[in-house]
């Protein structure tokens, strides 16, 4: 799975999760899931696990800089090439 | 007690013979305890000591056996049979069409049984056939009782007496409450000792032995909460799966069952399976207007059916 299709999936999450409040076609990727989004730290985690079950990536948690991981695109980033639990 | 048996054949019919010429001996029995949470333990129970702590039988009671006569919740009912001559009427298995197939042909007056049993013997009947079979008494236990679930039974059976008990396998029958409230009046559990924090969930301890089972007080009542093991811990906050099935049931689903999620940043999540007409997508607007955040389930899925566990429980584990 490339960055773009982790994009798409991670989109529809977000608006499965805001309940549509936002729109899937609305994201490119740049925004920012807390600041823009207006999501919270349990709507990320929530984000987060419904990625790792659509995409079957497990994320080794303890080897990522979360600090860094603040947009869409970059969540999809570590999705596509980040640490994975073995 | 009168024996009326659906099927003399069965193996049911021949378990409750057996059952019964065990407690007129006074034998001692194995029990395995349900297993809701795990592996089922292996007790000893005196069947003649149980027998004589029955009490508030009648001879012209009918009870209609819903419990495997394997487990202590149908060898309670059996054994409450014997000790008052009442009759118990043997279905042909404990599924939901032999029951009410028996109940129709027999019309039992008493009957015992979990709430998810209930749920499951209404689902199964869309003419209402059950509002037909005359019980005076329906008595739930293995499962806390919502109001909902009482509500539903006084609706189905208007004249009937709504009991539900607490008992656990280890400590036998400890309490029944019949006021059409959920809950434990708490005058009735003060006895007791409780460790944790009660406002959240705290541990029953009966004489000195941990029950396993969390109680929460609100006002004059005692909501049980969960079994220790069955709690959710969502980054340190404790989410007991029986109050998010609930909000679940009252947002319109049939049957719940919550359960744990592993989650890579705050240890666990929530997960659930419903069954109902109810859409994932409304169900899940509706949890979120009824339970905090922590508790709102991430993966809201319908399925067509829920198991129940051979004790007629909501499976907790998979």
């Amino acid at each position: 799975m490339d960055k773009q299709d982790v994009i798409r999936t991670l989109a529809a999450i977000i608006e499965d999760i805001s309940l549509g409040r936002v729109s899937a076609d609305s994201i490119d990727g740049s925004e920012r899931i807390i600041a823009d989004l207006r999501l919270d730290s349990l709507d990320f985690a929530s984000v987060m696990l419904r990625c790792e079950q659509s995409t079957g990536v497990r994320l080794d948690e303890d080897r990522v800089n979360w600090a860094e991981v603040d947009t869409v695109g970059k969540l999809a980033q570590l999705f596509a090439t980040g640490p994975r639990r073995a | 007690m009168k024996l009326v048996h659906l099927d003399r054949s069965t193996r049911l019919a021949a378990q409750v013979e057996a059952l019964a010429e065990q407690a007129r001996a006074g034998d001692e029995l194995i029990v395995h305890t349900s297993g809701t949470t795990g592996t089922p333990k292996v007790i000893r129970r005196d069947l003649g000591e149980a027998l004589a702590k029955k009490r508030g039988g009648a001879p012209d009671h009918r009870f209609l056996l819903t419990y495997s006569p394997e487990r202590w919740s149908g060898i309670s009912v059996v054994l409450h049979c014997l000790a008052f001559d009442c009759t118990l009427i043997i279905p042909r298995s404990l599924e939901a069409t032999d029951l009410l197939a028996a109940a129709i042909a027999e019309r039992p007056s008493h009957i015992s049984l979990t709430p998810s049993m209930l749920r499951t013997i209404f689902i199964s009947d869309p003419d209402r056939a059950w509002s037909q079979v005359p019980l005076r008494q329906i008595t739930f236990g293995g499962e806390a009782a919502s109001q909902s679930v009482i509500d539903l039974a006084q609706a189905y059976w208007p004249t009937a007496r709504i009991s539900h008990t607490y008992a656990s396998t280890e400590h036998g029958d400890i309490l029944a409450v019949s006021d059409g409230l959920a809950g434990i009046p708490a005058r009735k559990l003060d006895r007791h000792s409780f460790e944790g924090d009660l406002e959240v969930g705290a541990e029953l301890i009966i004489d000195g032995i941990s029950t396993g089972d969390l109680w929460r007080r609100a006002g004059d009542r005692y909501h049980f909460v969960g079994r220790r093991e069955e709690i959710i811990n969502v980054g340190g906050n404790k989410v007991s799966p029986l109050v998010v099935e609930e909000a679940a049931i009252a947002a319109g689903a049939t049957m719940a069952r919550a359960y744990a999620v592993r989650s890579p940043l705050v240890g666990s999540m929530v997960g659930l399976e419903y069954t109902g007409e109810i859409e994932p997508r409304a169900l899940q607007a509706q949890l979120r207007a009824r339970l905090p955040k922590y508790a709102w389930p991430v993966n809201v899925d319908r399925v067509q059916q829920l198991a129940l566990s051979a004790a007629g429980k909501t499976k907790r584990v998979s």
